[in-house]
């Protein structure tokens, strides 16, 4: 019995921390301004590397490189890198921004529709029917 | 991912337009929720086609406003699947004129045969818009068999001249080649052939003085074309011109490739009055350097 419940606890524990990992409580970027770029699994599999531009606290920009897509990310340099994190948690900072609706809106949808995973489907399907 | 090349696309498509067309959307489009519908459409073409086609179809079927219907039709159009294709052609056949042109359109930016094909019953039945559209999808798609029928089975001069012109935009020398051997010369026909680049054919009407009409308007289209070849043409007909409607097509032809040293030339060489005055007056429109040294001589009292 007794180990039992050590196996069921064991469970808990990891279904807690793959929980927390997907949905990305974790995962911030720094509020200090200047880039920062981190990486995701992309929609396609292959590896998705993510850019932003902090200023006053805020992303200003986004910018996305991966196998065959660069969007804007050429010229971005020196960005502080902040290593792996799963494709939920980029998406579920990456959302916090959509709104209020301004240049960096369409720029984070964008960015969401690339990360792999079912997360970005539902996202742009709340975001077209939002309103009905 | 089958949404044709998703990430090629991606890029040329979403990510190089969405980030300009949603920010001046969010300047035109007063409604947020509409901006990031517009947004969150473009995205879907980043989306696997079975999870995006029902989103998209159902943005077309529930009330929204034309502009994102419109983004709609495009994210159908590069959706590869027989569904995503019908759908298109169902609203290209709609009652909706604003929608229905759109949606041709896209069915030349999606290039399925099928859906092109099936664009044939629309041209026929359709509204001079509705024609218009259909003959920019084939364009779109390059289908230019398609153009080529149209004008063949025209009905009257208008859309026979449509068409050519199409296949003049699109290149087509082979197609307008086969409509001049037919022996339909317009004018339209003449200057298809000229906007497509087809040198040969044309120095051929411009040489072939069986029709005069033909001819002259042949020679004028030359200077469309342009270059030393050109130039070298429009020189000799002119020199050889047996009329004064042939020596001024040559001249038009001239001014329109641009060859002022060819024109200063002809006026050095002319002992008539009038013709020095009318290649004067062409450099002049020209806006030619080469006026100065004509005032240069006339001040000198070398009247040349």
């Amino acid at each position: 019995m007794k180990t039992a419940v050590r196996l069921l606890l064991v469970v808990l524990f990891v279904a807690a921390v793959v929980t927390s990992e997907s949905h990305g409580a974790n995962f911030n970027v720094p509020q200090e301004d200047g880039w920062y770029t981190w990486q995701v699994e992309a929609a396609d599999g292959s590896e998705l590397q993510v850019y932003t531009l902090m200023a006053a606290g805020r992303p200003v920009k986004f910018r996305a490189r991966g196998d065959s897509i660069c969007f804007n990310a050429s010229r971005v340099k020196d960005a502080q890198d902040l290593g792996f994190v799963t494709a939920d948690q980029s998406i579920n900072w990456l959302q916090g921004y959509i709104y209020p609706v301004g240049d960096i809106s369409s720029e984070a949808i964008l960015l969401i529709s690339l990360h792999a995973g079912e997360l970005p489907v539902e996202i742009l399907e709340r975001l077209l029917f939002a309103a009905l | 991912m089958t949404i044709r090349s998703k990430f090629i696309f991606a890029v040329i498509a979403t990510l190089a337009t969405s980030t300009s067309l949603a920010q001046s959307a969010v300047s035109d489009v007063e409604d947020p929720n509409e901006v990031l519908k517009i947004a969150a459409l473009e995205a879907l073409i980043s989306a696997p086609p079975d999870r995006a086609l029902p989103l998209v179809i159902k943005v077309l079927d529930t009330n929204n406003t034309n502009e994102v219907k419109e983004r709609a039709l495009f994210v159908l159009s590069q959706i590869d699947l027989p569904e995503a294709q019908t759908r298109l052609l169902e609203v290209a056949r709609s009652n909706d004129p604003e929608l229905s042109a759109e949606a041709v359109r896209m069915i030349g930016i999606g290039g399925n045969q099928e859906a092109l094909a099936g664009l044939a019953d629309l041209y026929s039945s359709g509204d001079e818009e509705m024609r218009s559209a259909v003959l920019e999808a084939y364009m779109i798609a390059g289908d230019a068999d398609a153009v080529y029928a149209i004008a063949t089975n025209a009905s009257n001069a208008d859309e026979f001249e449509d068409a050519v012109e199409m296949l003049g935009v699109m290149g087509a020398n082979d197609k307008l080649r086969a409509l001049s051997e037919s022996g339909a010369y317009t004018e339209s026909l003449v200057m298809a052939i000229a906007i497509a680049g087809d040198f040969e054919t044309l120095r051929g009407l411009a040489l072939d003085g069986s029709d005069p009409k033909v001819q002259e308007n042949a020679i004028e289209a030359l200077g469309i074309i342009g270059g030393s070849n050109v130039d070298a043409t429009l020189m000799e007909i002119y020199r050889g011109a047996q009329t004064e409607g042939i020596r001024e097509a040559a001249l038009d032809g001239l001014l329109i490739s641009g060859h002022d040293e060819g024109v200063f030339e002809l006026y050095k060489e002319s002992n008539d009055v009038d013709e020095k005055r009318e290649l004067l007056e062409m450099l002049s429109i020209m806006g030619s350097d080469k006026m100065m040294e004509v005032i240069d001589a006339a001040l000198q009292g070398g009247g040349r």
